[in-house]
């Protein structure tokens, strides 16, 4: 028998082997999960979910079914990620930038900043922010209005678009204890819980973007930038054509996992009460039992997150690679 | 290939991982709890993380409470010892995967009994030992007496319970609005209603009184006398192992029994030269009750000897010598107008 033809054989071998074992880890759970009397099946997402969910961007009551519960959860983790996307990005950008500054002050507070915020546990951070968001707040009856949007620790409220008589007309929070007299009607609201791990998040991932930044900038050689001053460009275009195209290049894929790590981060909502794919998912765990399925979806939902994510960073990252080496 | 390299390991560790995957997975076809306690020499008990009164560690880090007192009762029964269990404290949300995994051998939760956790989740409820039902904990300033004024109010309750459920049915079947604010863990959900995020804290009525007592300003606040569901709580087991529900449930009876036959820690040992037979029988002076269970005759005195009966363990943990100060209400014996009867050890 030739080298070449064993080696496969010895593959083959362990390949089957741990098809096999699979296989049988598969057919295992589900007997047992069946021999148990819980559910294999995905058919309870058409069930009624029976509970509410505080904060979502398309229409749900108890009536609606889990599957629609579990996509309610789905768009509020994409809109806290996409919205702490943002403002981290800007804060680390910021941070990075003041690190490197030639002004002492700027400089040390923002490693301050950066030596704060990474080493403390992430949900402690967000429990606190949450603290210090509802601390100062009002109730809803002395809210803090301006220009027709309310504040309180009910949540921010910003004015709506409705189409009660088919034209769009504005709809306007408003506190009318005739009408509610325990909370705001009307409008747009962002609850406190998706605030406080909005703000913690922000914070958290933008001490790491920081880092990045600042290494991203030290990484393009001193050469680099006397070359250019050497040319004629002035300090402000050497930044923009000669520096930054290299830094970015040096920035861009651990940025990407900061952004798919704060994604999965943004799973400790349940702690603040916040409505995101895993707290819900949580809620459907207990209430149907069937503890696989939810877990391999919810695991399937974030795998898919991230993937759009990498898909849609890998587009920019792309358009950078043009010339110079990759 | 050089013959004289030595294996290379790292290349069998997918392998090997997958083999201790297989392995995990597999649970023992009609694994005998029972037995495998007594080779383990503890029992494992699923208990809330920290609930006054019913699970909570005391200053020196022992576990105390209602729920703790009924693992303990199993410890007796089994190793003639109640300190022989171990602590797991599970998360509402968890407790149920924790129990059919085979984490925990009994779930003592302050667990409401519901169809659907006993048809659906692979479990079996013994026997209640609390009867509770959902209220409600408001600030006294909104001079509220009713749940039914809670319309369009904001309210914080905790995640995997029953109670996350009942209060969504209960504002619908009352066409009212309300703000559910979800908190993973009782804690969180309590703070927050006491920073003002919410207009009031939903959870079992014994569980209001409890938290009641972690606010800033306890006085402040009031609890509903209402309550809006049936929360009968039970220890838990998982199907398929008859031998050890029965001694789980009959442990629960046992102290039932030994209150309504005036049987007490303090004078179990005169009472096993009673005449009474039902109390000799109770206390293994007459027949062999405890052989069925795969125990000694004398197992309800030994429960009995190590935590009291059932009115002595209420009273301590959740009653008049408590901080908690519940009434027995429903929970008293159905000789005094309460719901408590159990069948008689016979």
């Amino acid at each position: 028998m030739s080298r070449a033809v064993r080696r496969f054989a010895i593959q083959a071998g362990l390949a089957l082997a741990l098809g096999l074992l699979f296989a049988f880890a598969f057919i295992n759970a589900r007997e047992n999960l069946r021999a148990l009397g819980i559910p294999t099946s995905f058919a309870f997402l058409h069930d009624v979910a029976g509970f509410s969910i505080n904060q979502s961007l398309i229409s749900y009551s108890p009536l609606s079914t889990y599957g629609r519960a579990l996509i309610v959860g789905l768009l509020n983790t994409v809109l806290v990620s996409v919205l702490s996307g943002i403002f981290a990005t800007l804060i680390g950008f910021a941070a990075g930038f003041a690190r490197l500054s030639r002004n002492l002050a700027l400089s040390r507070l923002a490693a301050a900043y950066v030596g704060i915020v990474r080493n403390l546990p992430l949900l402690l951070q967000i429990l606190f922010c949450y603290a210090i968001v509802l601390a100062p707040l009002p109730g809803p009856a002395e809210s803090y209005h301006f220009a027709g949007f309310v504040l309180n620790n009910r949540g921010f409220f910003t004015p709506a678009l409705s189409y009660p008589h088919f034209w769009p007309a504005i709809d306007w929070p408003l506190f009318d204890p005739a009408l509610n007299r325990f909370n705001v009607v009307g409008g747009w609201r962002l609850s406190p819980e998706a605030c406080a791990l909005i703000l913690a998040l922000s914070l958290y991932t933008g001490a790491y973007i920081a880092e990045i930044v600042r290494a991203g900038v030290q990484s393009v050689a001193r050469g680099q930038s006397e070359a250019a001053a050497a040319m004629g460009l002035s300090a402000a275009q050497a930044r923009r054509l000669v520096i930054r195209p290299q830094a970015m290049r040096v920035i861009l894929p651990p940025l990407i996992s900061q952004y798919l790590a704060m994604t999965k981060n943004s799973s400790l909502a349940a702690f603040v009460g916040f409505a995101d794919l895993m707290q819900v998912s949580g809620t459907i765990l207990n209430q149907t039992g069937a503890a696989l399925q939810v877990m391999a979806l919810v695991m399937a939902l974030y795998l898919a997150l991230s993937l759009a994510t990498l898909a849609v960073t890998r587009l920019y990252e792309r358009r950078l690679r043009w010339g110079g080496r990759t | 290939m050089n013959p004289r390299r030595p294996l290379n390991l790292i290349r069998f560790f997918p392998a090997l991982f997958a083999i201790l995957l297989g392995l995990c997975a597999g649970r023992e076809a009609g694994a005998d709890t029972l037995d495998a306690t007594r080779a383990r020499g503890f029992v494992v008990c699923g208990v809330n993380i920290g609930l006054a009164g019913f699970g909570l560690p005391d200053d020196r880090g022992v576990w105390r409470g209602f729920d703790i007192d009924a693992c303990r009762a199993v410890a007796a029964a089994i190793f003639d010892d109640p300190d022989k269990v171990q602590y797991i404290p599970l998360s509402s949300k968890d407790r149920f995967t924790a129990l059919q995994s085979g984490e925990v051998d009994l779930l003592s939760h302050n667990t409401t009994w519901t169809e659907s956790r006993e048809v659906g989740q692979g479990l079996l409820f013994t026997a209640i030992n609390f009867y509770d039902g959902q209220g409600f904990l408001i600030r006294k300033s909104l001079g509220i007496s009713s749940a039914l004024k809670l319309g369009g109010a904001s309210v914080c309750v905790q995640q995997g319970t029953t109670n996350e459920l009942n209060l969504a049915d209960f504002f619908r079947a009352h066409g009212l609005k309300m703000e559910p604010v979800v908190f993973a863990t009782a804690d969180e959900a309590i703070r927050a209603y006491d920073s003002g995020r919410c207009d009031a804290f939903s959870t079992d009525a014994s569980g209001l009184y409890a938290e009641r007592l972690k606010l800033a300003h306890p006085d402040e606040n009031v609890v509903l006398k209402e309550t809006i569901s049936k929360e009968p709580f039970s220890p838990a087991v998982r199907q398929g192992d008859d031998r050890w529900f029965n001694l789980v449930k009959w442990t629960q009876f046992a102290l039932v029994d030994a209150e309504e036959l005036g049987v007490t820690s303090q004078n179990v040992e005169e009472m096993k030269k009673s005449p009474n037979p039902e109390i000799r029988r109770l206390l293994g002076q007459e027949g062999d009750y405890g052989a069925g269970l795969g125990l000694t005759p004398d197992w309800a005195a030994r429960i009995i000897k190590a935590v009291g009966n059932y009115g002595e363990i209420f009273e301590t943990n959740l009653g008049k010598d408590s901080s908690l100060k519940i009434p027995r209400g429903l929970n008293a014996s159905w000789r005094d107008g309460g719901l408590l009867y159990a069948p008689p050890v016979r």
